[in-house]
């Protein structure tokens, strides 16, 4: 690795390691979660880098190339749908195969109690045993190759698992090659490492969909709360396994269903919280940090929040106020986001600076700060705001 | 929270001690046969997750 880029990754990363460590640096460090924008600024439509992952690599490798960031994810869309038709899964709409080549690829998750993935009345098989359910009953229902024991097998079963293993590697490799390539050709970190959900999000997104899980809270709680208890060994083992074994960065969490709109502060309280905070808590022993990507509104999850220790999560404020975000969490974790996606969709230059210059002399003053956008940017993001958000990064956040 | 998030090892789908029923005799170092054997299974398990919560 040329010098240069040896030295300035080392000095990204430090600053990066401070800030979520809610510790004062050098300058905030600019994190951007940019996914279907990498592709847009390199050239590429959706579907290039939905489908193609050599693209929507490349796209993130041009991106840190040309901008002064800090950190950044090695790929941010995070579904190869080249990966996922590999192995039939019927849950994704496609760009440029389902959808217009310019659409994100979209999660259609399960609508009916016929179309679920899980059935109400299998709790019992899933508590039993998490892994054997996924092999033996959710996945032959949610590809159309894969075949359930019992029934014929086919040509077509024994290739769509031979394949899942097989892209999964691939797959693998090429993210171990591009951290290598951020570091070696951009300075560039890597901003998480590791695959985490909360044991409520994995049952509600992936196994009995909204409208499933929504019944089942009220008709066999007790069941969801043993379902979830069930999930999360799984979750703290597969986190910890996928974690960033040098623990400099974070195991990324995306949040869900905990937001404001889906269910009622009792329904988090009950069945969200506890094994979220069980796992946190179990993790930040092991030495990571989890980065609790909040998506939506959160404000009311704060003060279940304040329970973890110290440090121990990094917050993505989304649509809360991140002013408020900072005061309430800001003594005990590092924040990060600041811009908002419509202002970089719809804004001008002028409003990303003022905002990035508003949100640093804020937030950002003390450290403990990381510059992002709301949300992943994805491909409506226009490039001169985003350029103006990375250069009134530099300019205001010299601390 | 109860016992139940604890009842099984995530890593294994097919235990060893399944496995080795096949052999009439590990010969040699049976550790290293056992081994791979759990690497392996290691692997799809995490597979299996990589499917749910990433993909």
């Amino acid at each position: 690795m040329a010098q240069d880029k040896e030295k300035l990754y080392k000095e990204r990363m430090e600053r990066f390691y401070a800030a979520n460590h809610n510790e004062k640096t050098d300058m905030v460090p600019i994190r951007p979660f940019a996914a279907e924008f990498a592709g847009e600024y390199a050239g590429y439509n959706t579907q290039d880098v939905t489908h193609d992952v050599d693209k929507g690599l490349e796209a993130v490798i041009k991106m840190c190339k040309d901008f002064d960031i800090d950190a950044a994810v090695a790929n941010m869309v995070y579904v190869w749908t080249g990966l996922t038709e590999s192995y039939g899964t019927k849950y994704y709409g496609v760009p440029g195969v389902d959808l217009d080549v310019n659409e994100s690829f979209q999660y259609r998750e399960p609508r009916t109690e016929e179309g679920a993935w899980m059935k109400a009345d299998e709790y019992d098989r899933f508590i039993e045993n998490p892994n054997e359910f996924i092999l033996n009953v959710w996945a032959p229902r949610m590809s159309k190759y894969f075949v359930a024991p019992g029934e014929t097998n086919t040509m077509e079963n024994n290739i769509a698992w031979l394949k899942a293993g097989i892209s999964k590697m691939v797959y693998l490799n090429k993210l171990i090659a591009q951290v290598g390539r951020m570091k070696s050709e951009c300075g560039t970190v890597s901003a998480i490492c590791g695959i985490m959900k909360a044991p409520f999000d994995v049952l509600a997104d992936k196994f009995r969909g909204f409208r499933g899980i929504s019944n089942d809270i009220h008709r066999q709680p007790g069941k969801v709360l043993k379902a979830t208890e069930a999930v999360a060994n799984y979750m703290k083992w597969n986190a910890l396994q996928t974690a960033d074994p040098t623990k400099m960065v974070p195991i990324g969490l995306w949040l869900h269903r905990g937001a404001i709109g889906f269910f009622s502060e009792e329904v988090n309280k009950k069945f969200f919280w506890p094994t979220l905070r069980e796992i946190t808590e179990e993790i930040h022993r092991e030495g990571h940090q989890i980065m609790y990507y909040a998506e939506g509104k959160w404000e009311r999850n704060w003060k279940y929040f304040l329970e973890l220790p110290e440090k121990s999560i990094v917050y993505h404020c989304d649509k809360d106020d991140i002013f408020e975000a900072h005061r309430v969490l800001g003594k005990k974790f590092a924040i990060s986001g600041g811009v908002p996606n419509d202002m970089l969709a719809y804004g001008k230059p002028e409003d990303i600076k003022k905002r990035v210059k508003e949100v640093i002399e804020t937030v950002g003053r003390e450290g403990g700060f990381i510059l992002d956008a709301e949300a992943i940017m994805q491909q409506d993001t226009r490039v001169e705001n985003f350029r103006a958000m990375v250069e009134a990064g530099r300019e205001y956040g010299v601390l | 929270m109860t016992e139940e998030k604890n009842k099984y090892n995530p890593a294994v789908l097919i235990p060893w001690e399944k496995k080795k029923k096949e052999y009439n005799e590990v010969k040699g170092d049976e550790q290293i046969v056992k081994k791979w054997w759990e690497e392996f299974d290691k692997q799809a398990a995490l597979f299996l997750w990589f499917m749910v919560e990433d993909m």
